[in-house]
């Protein structure tokens, strides 16, 4: 789940051309980010392309992720979800959007930590960001309610209702530097708590890469839909990289 | 309710639950088997995905030399059928074995009640499968492995005396269900309970002949009091009951 949120983070709460994370006045860009679910229960990876393009208080951005996964007879790998945000600035703080998601190919089978992107499915949800700069850091809070749908193959039902909450501090540790940390519960969904950290650089002005991990607790405690039982089997590693004109 | 479930209700469509069910052929026991069929699970209440790679999910061996047979296993969204390379063999008894996928973290869990095995005839060999003392009043009926024409001659032991019995026909109550349309299907012969059997006894049943099969057992069967439908049922491995089965 938290894929969802550092996607609807870096894409809508983006970055132009520094250190600050911008909810909405963000400029054109491009991005791809890779995550790697490693452990015991891994062996998922996704990488997603990202194009987003900005105006005035609008913002726009799509995305692709493309799936590998391991199956009883051997790994194979397809497109996932396309997924299309629209993001409007309300004020300097207060961004609402609109996030859409529909099947873009086959079906990969599988999941990282979002039960959007992969499994073959489509759904919408509205948005909520809020922002607030202080002094030592600047804090991102994020909420989402949506409905969605997916082929019901166990563990995935036919239609979930989805209400997602995450939080996040940004602490700048120099003008290219910074960690992040984030902490999203959704429901539903099938990693439904997780815990990130990431750190980001910004290698040269309007080109920003953020690498860390996310420790999925709520799978970790037994609570994902999957039937698995509570244990620390897995952890992903994400990394992306994106440019702004 | 699943999309697909509503759209046939929009339609107008009545699906039985038959239709819907889970189910193989040929069933557990089943001697007759037609050589030009393929093995068919129906998977109609499964749903497995589509693209997603699973290893051979049925394997088949011929119980007579021991090998495998090869064939193809073709997978659909609500079905599996095994087709083999060559047509079956005359007077073969083979035993096909369902496997049930396991499942891999991240991915999709898919458990199949039809999973185990089946053993399965090309002949014309007759075996009693299971007996049962639910189907009619004061009578044993037996389920055999393929439909017979005509009486059936038996013998039958209990744990005091042994009876020569020639059956009637099948019990007009009784109804087969041949899924699919081109599966043979089973038989069904009843006798006077002979001498006031409750469910739980063994008998021990020899079918002397009929009027193309020669004498074939003895085979030890505990009495039930299930239905034969339920019988069948359980031998096509569908978890359907007989009220649910509706008509084929």
């Amino acid at each position: 789940m938290i894929l969802a949120s550092l996607m609807g983070l870096a894409v809508a709460g983006q970055v132009t051309s520094g250190h600050q994370i911008a909810p909405i006045d963000a400029g054109t860009g491009v991005g791809i980010e890779q995550q790697v679910v490693m452990g015991t229960d891994g062996g998922t990876t996704v990488t997603t392309a990202v194009v987003r393009w900005a105006r005035d208080d609008l913002h726009i951005a799509v995305g692709i992720p493309y799936g590998a996964y391991r199956t009883p007879a051997g790994r194979d790998a397809s497109l996932g979800n396309l997924q299309v945000g629209g993001y409007y600035g309300v004020s300097e703080m207060v961004t609402v959007g609109l996030e859409v998601h529909a099947n873009a190919g086959e079906g990969a089978w599988s999941w990282a930590n979002s039960a959007d992107e992969l499994w073959p499915g489509a759904g919408a949800r509205g948005v909520f960001h809020y922002r607030l700069e202080t002094e030592a850091s600047t804090l991102l809070f994020r909420s989402a309610l949506g409905l969605a749908s997916a082929r019901a193959i166990d563990p995935f039902p036919a239609t979930r209702l989805q209400f997602e909450a995450t939080g996040a501090v940004d602490k700048a540790l120099s003008d290219r530097a910074g960690l992040i940390s984030e902490m999203s519960f959704r429901v539903w969904d099938t990693s439904p708590l997780d815990l990130a950290g990431l750190a980001r650089f910004d290698v040269t002005d309007g080109v920003r890469a953020r690498t860390g991990l996310v420790l999925p607790l709520g799978t970790w405690a037994g609570l994902s839909p999957a039937d698995r039982p509570a244990g620390v089997r897995e952890a992903t590693w994400v990394f992306d990289v994106s440019a702004y004109f | 309710m699943r999309a697909s479930a509503l759209l046939l209700l929009l339609a107008g469509c009545q699906a039985t639950e038959a239709d819907q069910a889970a189910w193989i052929a040929p069933f557990d026991g089943q001697t007759g088997f037609d050589p030009a069929q393929d093995l068919v699970v129906s998977l109609r209440d499964v749903h497995l995905p589509d693209d997603y790679d699973f290893p051979a999910l049925i394997e088949v061996m011929d119980l007579l030399d021991g090998g495998r047979v090869p064939g193809t296993v073709t997978r659909t969204a609500d079905e599996l059928r095994f087709t083999p390379d060559a047509p079956w063999e005359s007077d073969r008894r083979c035993a096909w074995t369902i496997y049930d996928p396991y499942d891999l973290p991240h991915g999709p869990e898919v458990h199949l009640p039809v999973a185990g095995t089946a053993v399965f005839e090309v002949s014309s060999n007759i075996h009693a499968l299971d007996a049962t003392l639910g189907e009619v009043e004061g009578q044993v009926c037996m389920l055999l492995s393929r439909p017979v024409e005509g009486s059936v001659s038996l013998t039958v032991w209990d744990e005091d005396a042994e009876f020569a019995i020639d059956t009637s026909d099948e019990p007009a109550e009784w109804q087969d269900f041949a899924i699919p349309e081109t599966d043979g299907g089973a038989g069904v012969r009843c006798f006077d309970n002979p001498s006031g059997l409750a469910a739980g006894d063994a008998i021990r049943v020899r079918i002397e002949g009929s009027g193309d099969v020669l004498g074939q057992g003895p085979w030890r069967l505990e009495l039930s009091d299930m239905p034969l439908v339920h019988l069948l049922a359980a031998r096509r491995r569908s978890e359907l009951t007989p009220t649910e089965w509706g008509t084929p």
